[in-house]
């Protein structure tokens, strides 16, 4: 009974959100113009043109290639950890100069994904990029520490939860200027300082938002391909 | 050197891949050569609008130069993340291919995946059988 | 300017020579250079943002899931100690009759070999684990029932060995038929003396004959033994592509030439 009240409220929630978007999609009073840079900027608040661009002007195509990556990502999950094999098994070991430099490296990777991600408004980064980013960090933490360790560590710390929680606040953030009465699709909370990083802040948890998906994601593909071994 | 701009390098590249496509025969490389087929779209939209003076479309720019259009880059910049991505999902139906046909060479698996339908029974008795010994073996 | 114009001008040039290599990881690591070199060229077409991401993706993750995929597929993974006479390293190369069989059925089915050495009591493990293909390396004795085990290659004997008199007994049902370790390290447990029993095959026996045994108990087990692969639970099919291999081999005499040549 629960799980096919949970399939409805499923349906009916993707179908109103995507029916508000579809049919709501106003065209707001001042079209954020792309060919006149100055206007561009100041509309969202972001200095850097591209992320004003698909976060600001042209989001509804970001938001389908959110979902494109995540029915990706689903796919190799699917495929690849299907049936979990057993106890982890003797592999191969590691120079320990690829360790020790490991150990040393991946932390300084991991903040550069942060940094990227949160000043992509900024300077050249985003979310995409950002993401991209730290999952090359955290494979640099399984060279360290062992892939087991650390998948049970983020799974131990809720983030396959967060994974599907994430396309539902994306699609969330998208939507909730309706409440505000402004069109969907635009500014969630109000520009600031062009300039400062809180100077565009709707940008700004857009490029988080995006940025821990990529992560997410792209951490769990590699995953799969790490753990998948032998024949299936 | 007018001829080598990103366009023509570009279509070059197309080429190259769409040539390898098609001659090599293992399926990794077919992969791999898809990947830069793809690649070589995303550098011909990036180089389309591209002049020698242009800057980089970050805001603070020097007055008066022209600024390199946001739009295709913007377009282009979750293209290359959804590659990856999709890289992804065909690489794992290669290596579920490879694990059912022992082989990554395409000649071979069209021919076996021929025999097999050829002889979709006794392909499937076949297994019953060797399925069955092995438990008859575990035990 | 000029940069730019190197960069694109070197684009093509390591596009085709990397797809047309040989070997698929060459390809890989030839992509992976492209990638980086396109990263650059981005940087220099006023691209920053799409730079950066192309790098990231192109050079980090792509190349490791490439390399990932591609570390099984293609290849006869065997996991065998080493034993003189039938695998054994010499300056880089493997030599020995077992590498030669096996080099001859991999070149048949059209893989690339390639030999892991693993301590003797690992190569049962590893291949219930499913993380190799075959088993080599002088295995005289019945593996377990899920494996499967081809047909004999050479004729041996056990040998059992115990380098102090006190050393315990061992019972003759004892199931290992070899030392369990690395056989490199099997010199030094019989120059220190330890007080062990050995069980080893004729191969191994003659290979450490160098050593002085006058003190140790050397006794020879009367049961015959013989040589074979073991290949994983799942691989029914290269066992019997191996027998037939193996059976070619010796109707045409090779099988006769290998062993004249690497056992005098």
């Amino acid at each position: 009974m629960k799980t096919l009240v949970r399939n409805i409220l499923a349906v009916v929630l993707s179908l109103a959100v995507f029916g508000i978007v579809v049919f709501d999609l106003a065209i707001p009073e001042e079209p954020a113009r792309v060919d006149d840079s100055a206007l561009l900027a100041a509309t969202t608040g972001a200095p850097n043109l591209v992320s004003a661009v698909y976060l600001g002007a042209r989001l509804y195509d970001t938001l389908f290639e959110v979902l494109v990556f995540t029915v990706a990502v689903i796919g190799v999950r699917f495929y690849l950890l299907r049936r979990s094999s057993e106890a982890p098994s003797a592999s191969i070991p590691e120079s320990h100069v690829l360790q020790a430099s490991a150990q040393i490296l991946y932390p300084l990777i991991l903040i550069l994904g942060v940094y990227l991600t949160c000043f992509g408004h900024l300077s050249p980064g985003g979310g995409f990029s950002g993401g991209v980013v730290a999952a090359s960090g955290l494979l640099l933490c399984v060279m360290s520490i062992g892939a087991d360790t650390v998948y049970r560590r983020l799974s131990g710390a809720g983030i396959e939860r967060l994974e599907w929680a994430l396309p539902m606040l994306i699609v969330a953030a998208c939507v909730l200027p309706l409440a505000f009465a402004r069109p969907a699709l635009s500014n969630l909370l109000p520009v600031g300082r062009a300039g400062h990083l809180f100077g565009s802040p709707s940008i700004l948890l857009l490029n988080v938002l995006i940025g821990l998906k990529v992560l997410i994601g792209s951490w769990m593909v590699l995953y799969a391909f790490i753990r998948h071994r032998g024949e299936i | 050197m007018d001829w080598l701009n990103g366009t023509t390098i570009a279509m070059l590249l197309f080429a190259i891949g769409a040539t390898a496509l098609i001659v090599r025969k293992d399926l990794v490389v077919k992969l791999l050569a898809l990947g830069l087929v793809n690649s070589s779209g995303i550098l011909f939209l990036i180089s389309i609008r591209f002049r020698p003076e242009m800057e980089a479309p970050i805001l603070p720019t020097r007055a008066g130069m022209p600024i390199a259009d946001p739009l295709p880059q913007a377009l282009v910049l979750s293209a290359i993340v959804i590659n990856f991505a999709i890289l992804a999902l065909s690489l794992v139906f290669v290596m579920l291919l490879v694990e059912r046909y022992h082989s990554t060479d395409c000649g071979r698996i069209e021919h076996a995946v021929e025999v097999d339908r050829a002889a979709p029974e006794s392909r499937s008795a076949r297994e019953d059988e060797s399925a069955s010994r092995q438990d008859e073996e575990a035990r | 300017m000029i940069a730019r114009a190197v960069l694109l001008a070197l684009l093509p040039v390591i596009a085709g020579v990397s797809l047309f290599q040989r070997r698929r990881l060459s390809a890989v690591i030839g992509m992976g250079l492209f990638s980086l070199v396109l990263a650059a060229t981005y940087l220099l077409h006023s691209a920053p943002d799409v730079a950066v991401t192309e790098a990231a993706i192109g050079a980090a993750l792509v190349t490791v899931i490439y390399v990932l995929a591609i570390r099984r597929t293609g290849r006869l993974l065997v996991v065998a100690d080493e034993v003189p006479g039938l695998l054994a390293l010499e300056g880089g190369e493997f030599v020995g009759i077992e590498v030669d069989i096996l080099d001859g059925f991999a070149r048949r089915l059209g893989l690339d070999l390639s030999i892991q050495i693993v301590p003797h009591a690992d190569v049962e493990t590893i291949l219930l684990h499913g993380e190799a293909d075959l088993g080599a390396g002088g295995l005289s004795c019945d593996p377990p029932a899920t494996l499967h085990r081809t047909r004999d290659h050479l004729p041996t004997a056990l040998v059992r060995l115990r380098p102090r008199a006190d050393a315990p007994e061992a019972d003759a049902r004892d199931a290992r038929c070899a030392y369990p370790g690395y056989f490199s390290d099997l010199t030094e447990v019989l120059r220190r003396r330890d007080p062990v029993s050995i069980t080893l095959d004729m191969a191994r026996f003659l290979a450490i004959s160098r050593i002085d045994l006058s003190d140790c108990n050397v006794d020879r087990l009367s049961a015959p033994r013989t040589y074979a692969f073991v290949a994983g639970p799942r691989r029914r099919d290269l066992r019997d592509q191996l027998n037939a291999y193996l059976d070619e081999l010796e109707g045409n005499g090779t099988l006769d030439d290998m062993i004249r040549r690497h056992l005098p």
